[in-house]
């Protein structure tokens, strides 16, 4: 009895102390990317921001592009057959915007980010780690949070809302003009219906979750990243901790936000 | 001697294990100190932590009686824009090319006061002197451990620092690399530079050594000037300097001639 709860003590203690020592790792990015932005003409930090927006946004074009566009004609096809049956055709509408715009895009977008770019940030650092590079940054003094946290932190989150955005003009412009092959429907009609029933809200709710699942995203890879200590064989641990943690998150910060915008 | 650096009773842990042992003991600058001791002894940690790299668990690390940890963030850049470090295992930057390894350094300490043209120049300059002849565009995974370790001596001088970690700088390089490093180094510590080194090698210490740390097991077994270290008859002292220097059959008559040997090839 008294060793189950040492063990429960020391789980506790050992939570207490990441929980902690996440936040202060937190704290460390936002303080370093409040210097990072308002150093502009800083240019070795640039580098890293530009080629980090390069592999998560604009080499995750292609799949958003595919998932977004099929996403969207499936609920305008299955829509606009099984609504009008009700005599609420009108419906589909609504059911595009929520789910395009305010659940799916955002939270899919994530998903693709944490599968791509979370796992390549934590290996990445991870093995800069093991092989002595971070330690080589330190004696030059340059910061790693700053050098390789931050254009990671910023390009991820930046890159999450631009393909949300994306993701949101393939989903609801895109499948239309694919719609047109099976089932046609006028574009004046489709746009003004989708317009009339998209309101501020709903953009509001898709920008907080895609800025919200970013900084989730970049800051969960980078920490596992970092927690690689000694040997190769725990990169891949962490890689895996770091894409299901960020999993974990995003679903549940999405059913926060989601919940605030019904109350 | 002026005050260089002061390790005051310092213990470091790597993983739950003692690597440094309560080590107190001090590196004098404008003066070459060189550690020797078994693989494993502690030396590259020790490096580390007198540069600032690693923090001790307990004990303090003192540059010019300020202890490191007590400076501010500005202090402490100005101290890490003074000291260059060559890493044992290299440590290049893998995602970025050999130019860029040699000049990210200068462009983050001078940021926009260099222009491009003075970096390009000073990258060129130490690459001639080195007589490196692969494209500067290689990323350092295309390059041979020697070439490795030539790119992180050379990155390390980029800065032309006051002061030089030197874990093993000759170790997997050729012999004309080698002799090309020791020439460098020669300069510099007739420049006054303070060069502070961890190797195996009679002949750098032989012909750079003011001083000498021996170490086993995490402690500093004798610190002092080179001849004084070299004469000693602590049995310790001898199993390791023999061994170190793979010449236990001679050791019994004097290290020092050993030693000065080696300086005479030179």
């Amino acid at each position: 009895m008294r060793m189950v709860l040492e063990q429960i003590g020391n789980r506790v203690l050992t939570t207490v102390s990441n929980t902690f020592y996440a936040a202060g790792y937190f704290y460390e990015i936002l303080k370093e990317t409040a210097r990072f932005i308002r150093r502009r003409h800083v240019r070795y930090g640039y580098r890293v921001l530009i080629m980090q927006i390069l592999f998560t946004g604009v080499e995750a074009l292609g799949i958003i592009a595919i998932i977004s566009l099929a996403l969207g004609v499936v609920i305008i096809v299955q829509g606009s057959t099984i609504l009008p049956q009700f005599g609420q055709g009108q419906l589909v509408y609504t059911i595009l915007i929520t789910v395009i715009t305010r659940e799916l895009g955002p939270i899919l977008t994530a998903f693709i980010i944490i599968a791509r770019s979370g796992t390549a940030i934590a290996t990445e650092l991870g093995n800069a780690i093991i092989s002595h590079e971070i330690e080589a940054y330190i004696s030059f003094g340059i910061n790693p949070i700053s050098y390789l946290i931050v254009p990671r932190f910023l390009g991820v989150t930046l890159s999450l809302v631009l393909l949300n955005l994306y993701f949101n003009l393939f989903g609801l412009l895109g499948s239309f003009l694919v719609t047109q092959f099976i089932q046609p429907l006028q574009f004046a009609e489709y746009l003004t219906n989708l317009l009339s029933t998209l309101r501020t809200v709903d953009v509001l709710s898709s920008l907080v979750k895609s800025i919200v699942f970013g900084i989730i995203i970049s800051v969960t890879a980078t920490y596992y990243g970092f927690r690689v200590e000694q040997s190769s064989t725990e990169i891949p641990q962490m890689a895996i901790k770091a894409v299901g943690r960020s999993f974990i998150l995003c679903i549940l910060a999405n059913a926060l936000i989601t919940l605030v915008y019904y109350v | 001697m002026d005050q260089g650096f002061e390790l005051k009773q310092v213990t470091f842990r790597g993983y739950g294990i003692k690597v440094l042992d309560n080590v107190s003991t001090e590196f004098p600058l404008h003066s070459c100190t060189v550690i020797m001791g078994f693989s494993g002894s502690g030396k590259s940690t020790l490096l580390k932590v007198a540069a600032g790299i690693l923090w001790p668990d307990e004990g303090e690390v003192c540059f010019q009686g300020k202890p490191l940890n007590r400076m501010s963030e500005k202090e402490l850049l100005e101290f890490r824009s003074r000291m260059g470090f060559v890493f044992q295992d290299s440590a290049l930057w893998s995602n970025l090319s050999v130019y860029q390894n040699l000049s990210l350094p200068l462009q983050f300490h001078y940021n926009k006061k260099i222009e491009p043209r003075e970096v390009d120049r000073t990258i060129q300059k130490l690459l001639l002197e080195f007589d490196f002849k692969d494209d500067v565009q290689y990323r350092p995974a295309q390059l041979s451990t020697g070439e490795r370790k030539l790119i992180s001596f050379l990155r390390a001088l980029a800065l032309n620092p006051s002061i030089l970690f030197l874990d093993d700088p000759t170790g997997f390089v050729d012999n004309v690399t080698a002799e090309r490093i020791l020439k460098n180094l020669k300069h510099q510590k007739q420049e006054g530079k303070t060069l502070i080194m961890a190797t195996h090698s009679p002949e750098l210490t032989s012909q750079l050594a003011d001083f000498l740390i021996i170490m086993k097991e995490g402690k500093i077994l004798e610190h002092g000037r080179l001849k004084e270290v070299v004469h000693s008859r602590d049995p310790d002292v001898i199993e390791v300097l023999s061994e170190v220097l793979s010449e236990a059959a001679v050791y019994d008559t004097d290290i020092l001639e050993l030693l000065q040997d080696d300086s005479s090839t030179e």
